[in-house]
């Protein structure tokens, strides 16, 4: 049982992972443009790594359980499901 | 208004508790140059913002903000579990485990609880930004403090994360004081203060 539990966190990290970076450009393209906003190459980058994220997003979610609540798709509420990520969940 | 991706900004797994490091690191949960002093003060300096790109700035920063409060959190949650009285009472962990136990409460690291007096809302865009600017170096300055303590790798590097942050903000309130300042006379930015005088 261990084991599994184990190997289940694995892939879990595996898939957060480009969550994390993806949305890490996300949040300093943020604020780039805010004081760039006619900065066209930004503009484009701002795309790019917009669509990357919700790629990442979409994978995860398809397996793990939404990272937001809009987007519970079960038939039950998988939004309260732990581990929180305080307590090292969707890490 | 906010809602919550229920992930933090950037990962926080740490396997070694260590309640003493907890003690230090809480500072930046509610002491002086905090997080929770960030998001307030910027959240609230945008409301006197007289120009779009302060106030996106400000709106985004504070929200980032947000969400370093909550890795703070998540640090000295993880460092404070499966503690034993003992381990409490030699690390020094024990004044404030008497208070919260284990659970999260804005203090500084000297047991100082937070207050709305670490920060400013002036109502003058040069003077708050000037704040701002101030408030990332201290709060860089802490992580630097916080750095030196810190032998386990799992910790130091979410506070890396951190700090690094802290210089990224720094030069996005420069920008936002070049753009503030682009608005006014050249020849007296403190002629009026755009957020209450009416020029004329």
């Amino acid at each position: 049982m261990m084991n599994v539990h184990d190997n289940q966190t694995g892939n879990e990290t595996t898939a957060m992972k480009p969550v994390y970076e993806t949305g890490f450009a996300l949040d300093d393209a943020l604020l780039y443009l805010d004081t760039h906003p006619d900065d066209p190459d930004a503009m484009e980058y701002y795309r790019y790594v917009r669509q990357a994220y919700e790629n990442a997003v979409h994978a995860y979610e398809q397996k793990y359980g939404p990272l937001m609540f809009g987007r519970v798709a079960d038939e039950s509420w998988s939004w309260i499901a732990g581990p929180w990520p305080w307590e090292g969940g969707k890490n | 208004m906010w809602r919550y991706e229920k992930r933090l900004q950037y990962p926080v797994k740490i396997s070694q508790a260590n309640p003493k490091l907890a003690q230090y690191i809480i500072s930046q949960y509610g002491g002086p140059d905090g997080e929770s002093a960030a998001a307030m003060r910027y959240l609230s300096q945008r409301y006197s913002m007289p120009y779009d790109k302060g106030k996106a700035v400000l709106t985004d920063i504070g929200t980032e903000e947000l969400g370093h409060w909550e890795i703070i959190a998540s640090i000295v949650h993880q460092l404070t579990k499966n503690l034993t009285p003992r381990e409490i009472e030699e690390s020094g962990f024990g004044p404030y485990y008497i208070d919260h136990g284990v659970g999260i409460w804005p203090q500084a690291a000297g047991g100082a609880p937070f207050s709305a007096s670490e920060f400013q809302s002036k109502g003058d865009p040069i003077t708050d930004l000037h704040e701002d600017l101030a408030a990332e170096q201290k709060a860089r300055s802490t992580y630097d403090n916080i750095l030196r303590m810190v032998k386990d790798p799992e910790v130091a590097d979410p506070i890396r994360f951190l700090r690094q942050r802290e210089i990224v903000h720094f030069q996005r309130f420069g920008e936002a004081l070049r753009d503030v300042q682009d608005h006014l006379d050249s020849r007296n930015f403190y002629a009026f203060n755009p957020a209450f005088d009416s020029r004329s």
